[in-house]
């Protein structure tokens, strides 16, 4: 089900049910105003029924009245009945009501015309009872009560007078018999004057107009005053009354529907609310997931470099640190994969521990083992001491992984600049490089940009060095203490330029090892000392790194050149780097033994500066120790050295190895190297390594 | 015996003086004045008879108090009638209209004359061919109507308005009854034996008539022609020959000759008549002068609409 029928199922739903309701509404309301107006009209026409019955008994009792009224309430009730067959509601959905209405107007009808009727009879009735009270008084003005005879008339006129009276107030036909008997009388009788047989006349003409007339005179007003019409109309009303509740039912039973209908709808509504907002929470939640996909480092749970890009545009003031795990690659490389995954997790989980909840921190994994803390500064936040304090934290807790303890220890790089990552990176390097302190907060003055510029410019040199064959070896001398006399120079590699200047290939070696020209250099100083000490026949030595020996071409060329230079070869001392970790002493051994089987020397360079081994030292059949300069150029201030020096050339005598001091820069230190007992000095006082040999 | 006298008296006398049977007519009746107008305008146009030389008020004449003062009226081609023609004034007051109330208002009364043969002779077709044909009706029909077409419906509708406006008010009599005057001694006597002779029992209402059918020949038999249009000739029952609409006593000197049959030529025979009829008594001629001095009370102002364009 899409959105779109949703919303039109729903908007159909409310307008069908907001429809209903405005008809239900004008429905009822037409309902309730139709049929009160039709029941009106109903008690309307009761009423001016009972009305026109009033006037007509009005009109039968007093002698004269307004027939008006009476027409006037007729032409009302036709009126009235007009008006309700004008509800076109009313002939169509009350058939029987109407039917009845027809009929009780056809009933109307005849009692009007009843009425009618009624009116000329009881004109004539009123008139000639009327006019028999006038005959009445006249009576004893034209007939003679002395007379038996005349008597006789006048009683029996009396008499019958009172019975007209009698009958038409009572309206009781009984008295008409004897009304009768005395017509019959007066017919029988004669008489001589004219104005009583002119009165006999009249008075019989009246007695024979009412003997007419009043039974029909009664009848009608029975006839009027029980009319069908008041049953008819009071079962029109019953009737209606009756179908219109029945109608009523329709309404209530048609309002109950609507409501359902319109529960229904808002049903119907809910529902796909309901269905909208299930959707929607599950779209909500799918979002979720794959933004925290996104966004999650999975190994750690801590956020992406690509959160980080977004997280430090909110940030006004960032404070971001680097966290670096120190020699990473050695626990992956030494436990395993798995161990060093652990040990990201825990590193992440820890920093997360250490830094307070209260900076609102973000966390990231930027890189390997590179870990991001970002968040705003603020004068009362020590950046220093929350770096130290991850230091310590690692520093005093250590990481259990299958029972291994392992001690981590890491470097941080802090930037307050951007680009922070750059910035925190650059800080994080100098650390590494620095060793002083396990965290740096970034300095413009770290000048690393000038020294990667620095680094291309000498790989751009170098290269250019080699091809050009530019790599020159300098010579400087080694005197002996007791004679004075050089007695060996130590060929120091040198990289001539354009200009004839000379600049030492010992600032290069990084540059180099990272360039994969460090062999080059090796092999050329190599092979060039050879060539110039086969002509000089002094001794000499070359220098030597471990990185040399464990290199099978560098190995291979001097092996060669051993074997082809078999005299210099008894000449020349290999000079060892003590400063350089040694890891494998077979290939040190090896090394001597090879080198000693030509009939060359060994001497460990700059003894002292690194951790010095005295016991491997004496496996190792070594011929000189060169002691470190640093060492040699504080003689004369710093005791600490001078014990150092002192020890060393101890150890050295007893152990038959001859000691050579560098860097001995004035007479002050050449004195105290000659009276501490050290073999041979080399240094500024004597002479610079030069191009050519200075004896 | 004069116990039994005194008491038919009194009871006499209550039922005589109970009511006041007698209604003034209204100052004014509510019409529409354009279309009474228009209604007018059609009254007094010959153009609606066929031979276009009568028009309604040939036979209803308003200086003949609204009746026509000719024995039968004279219709088209000079062909007569056979009934006198009734006054038109204050007819909207009559519960029924013509002679026998076979029309129950003005409007159905309005038909019957036009198409009549021996009065207007017009037919529906006629009648609405000649008044579209009339620039001046359809210029007055359309004010009034709001209609480019005639038809007979708004003719009879716009004459039944005119009738309904002529009514007749403020006749001595009316102000009288109004408290507003009062009546000659003469005039007084006349309405007492009115009232005694029993005239008022169908001489009643706003009308004095006009108001119920009544038999003529109550007492003493009325010669009944076959022509007359009595109430038979709508019910044809005997009961109904010789029973007619009881007719107006409103302007009655003005309406001479008198009765269905005009066999009254005067307000005298017609007394006369009545008594004789009606009671069976012949009247003094003190009384019958009575009588015509109260019956000459009850004529009314001319209806406005007449002086009305």
């Amino acid at each position: 089900m899409n959105l779109n029928f949703k919303i039109i199922s729903a908007l159909f739903a409310g307008i069908f049910a907001v429809g209903m309701l405005i008809y239900f509404n004008s429905f009822t309301k037409n309902y309730f105003e139709r049929n009160n107006d039709i029941v009106k009209i109903i008690n309307s026409l009761e009423r001016e029924e009972i009305k026109l019955d009033y006037e007509v008994l009005k009109s039968s009792v007093f002698l004269y009245t307004n027939f008006d009224i009476i027409a006037k309430t007729e032409d009302k009730l036709f009126s009235l009945i007009n008006k309700i067959k004008d509800h076109p509601h009313f002939t169509k959905d009350h058939q029987k009501s109407y039917k009845q209405l027809i009929l009780y107007e056809e009933s109307l009808n005849k009692k009007i015309e009843a009425i009618n009727d009624f009116e000329t009879l009881n004109a004539s009735i009123k008139n000639s009872s009327m006019y028999l009270t006038t005959l009445l008084n006249r009576s004893f003005s034209v007939f003679n009560s002395a007379d038996p005879k005349q008597r006789e008339y006048l009683n029996r006129t009396v008499s019958v007078i009172s019975s007209i009276f009698l009958a038409k107030n009572s309206f009781d036909s009984d008295f008409l018999k004897n009304i009768e008997d005395h017509l019959f009388y007066m017919k029988s009788i004669d008489f001589v004057s004219a104005k009583q047989r002119e009165f006999n006349n009249l008075l019989q003409a009246h007695l024979r107009l009412f003997l007419n007339y009043f039974p029909k005179y009664k009848e009608l007003l029975d006839t009027i005053m029980q009319s069908e019409s008041k049953k008819i109309l009071d079962n029109l009303e019953k009737t209606f009354i009756k179908t219109a509740n029945d109608e009523l039912k329709v309404v209530t039973l048609f309002s109950t529907f609507l409501i359902l209908l319109f529960i229904s709808s808002i049903g119907v509504i809910i529902y796909f609310l309901y269905l909208t907002e299930k959707e929607n929470i599950r779209l909500k939640r799918l979002q979720k997931d794959l933004q925290k996909l996104a966004t999650t480092d999975a190994l750690t749970g801590l956020k992406n470099r690509f959160i980080l890009e977004k997280d430090k545009l909110k940030i006004k003031n960032p404070v971001f640190m680097i966290v670096n795990i120190d020699k990473f690659k050695h626990y992956n490389d030494f436990y395993g994969i798995k161990a060093g995954d652990y040990v990201l997790k825990e590193v992440a989980k820890r920093i997360k521990e250490t830094v307070p909840s209260t900076l609102n921190a973000g966390f990231y994994r930027i890189g390997g083992d590179d870990f991001g803390i970002l968040f705003e500064n603020s004068s009362n936040i020590d950046i220093e001491s929350l770096a130290k304090n991850i230091i310590d934290y690692f520093r005093t807790d250590k990481i259990v992984y299958q029972n291994i303890d392992m001690h981590i220890s890491v470097s941080i790089g802090i930037t307050t600049q951007k680009p922070l990552i750059e910035k925190a990176d650059m800080a994080l390097k100098y650390v590494k490089k620095d060793h002083k302190s396990d965290y740096a907060i970034y300095d413009d003055n770290f000048g690393f940009y000038e020294k990667i510029e620095e680094n291309l410019e000498k790989t751009k040199i170098l290269k250019e060095a080699i091809e050009k064959d530019k790599i020159v070896p300098c010579f400087q001398p080694i005197i002996d203490n007791k004679t004075g006399d050089v007695v060996k120079f130590e060929a120091l590699g040198r990289i001539e330029s354009d200009e004839n200047e000379l600049v030492t290939v010992y600032d290069f070696l990084d540059i180099a090892k990272e360039a994969k020209l460090y062999e080059l250099i090796t092999h050329s100083m190599l092979i060039k000392c050879f060539e110039k000490f086969a002509v000089h026949k002094y001794e000499f030595s070359v220098n030597l790194s471990m990185e040399d020996l464990t290199n099978k071409r560098t190995m291979d060329l001097l092996k060669n050149l051993l074997n082809t230079h078999p005299e210099t070869a008894k000449r020349v001392t290999f000079e060892l780097l003590e400063a350089e970790a040694i890891t494998d002493y077979d290939v040190l051994k090896d090394f001597t033994a090879l080198v000693k089987s030509k009939g060359a020397k060994v001497a460990i360079d700059d003894f002292g500066s690194g951790y010095s081994n005295f016991e491997h030292i004496l496996n190792i059949d070594i011929d000189y120790i060169k002691i470190d300069g640093s060492l040699i150029k504080n003689l004369d201030k710093n005791k600490n050295a001078k014990l150092i020096v002192e020890t060393v050339v101890a150890f050295a005598k007893k152990a038959g190895i001859k000691t050579v001091a560098e860097y001995v820069h004035s007479g002050e230190i050449a004195k105290i190297v000659k009276e501490m007992g050290i073999d041979y000095s080399q240094g500024y006082i004597y002479s610079k390594p030069e191009k050519n040999l200075q004896c | 015996m004069i116990r039994l006298l005194s008491f038919f008296f009194i009871f006499f006398i209550t039922i005589l003086y109970a009511v006041e049977p007698i209604v003034p007519i209204p100052e004014s009746i509510e019409y529409k004045k354009d279309k009474a107008l228009l209604g007018k305008l059609l009254f007094f146009d010959p153009l609606l008879s066929a031979d276009k030389k009568i028009s309604c008020a040939s036979c209803h004449d308003f200086d003949y108090g609204g009746a026509d003062p000719r024995d039968f009226s004279i219709g088209v081609y000079g062909r007569k009638g056979v009934v006198n023609s009734p006054t038109v004034l204050n007819s909207v007051f009559n519960f029924r209209q013509f002679w026998n109330g076979r029309a129950k208002d003005l409007k159905e009364q309005v038909i019957e004359p036009l198409f009549s043969p021996v009065e207007m002779g017009m037919t529906k077709e006629l009648v609405e061919e000649r008044l579209n044909s009339s620039k001046l009706y359809k210029k007055e029909f359309k004010k009034v109507y709001k209609t480019e077409v005639i038809t007979l419906d708004m003719v009879i509708d716009a004459i039944a308005e005119f009738e309904k406006a002529l009514i007749t008010p403020n006749s001595k009599f009316d102000r009288f009854l109004k408290g507003e005057i009062k009546l000659s001694t003469e005039e007084e006597k006349g309405y007492l034996l009115f009232k005694q002779l029993g005239c008022i029992t169908c001489h009643n209402g706003i009308n004095l008539g006009g108001n119920s059918f009544q038999k003529i020949g109550a007492i003493i038999p009325y010669p009944r022609k076959k022509s007359a249009q009595d109430r038979y000739e709508v019910t044809k029952r005997e009961f109904d020959k010789n029973r007619f609409k009881v007719p107006t006593l409103r302007n009655i000197i003005l309406t001479a000759p008198y009765f269905h049959d005009a066999s009254a030529k005067t307000l005298y025979d017609a007394i006369d008549k009545m008594a004789y009829h009606e009671l069976g008594v012949k009247l003094t001629w003190e009384e019958k002068n009575f009588l015509i001095a109260f019956l000459a009370t009850l004529t009314g102002e001319k209806p406005k609409i007449l002086d009305e364009k």
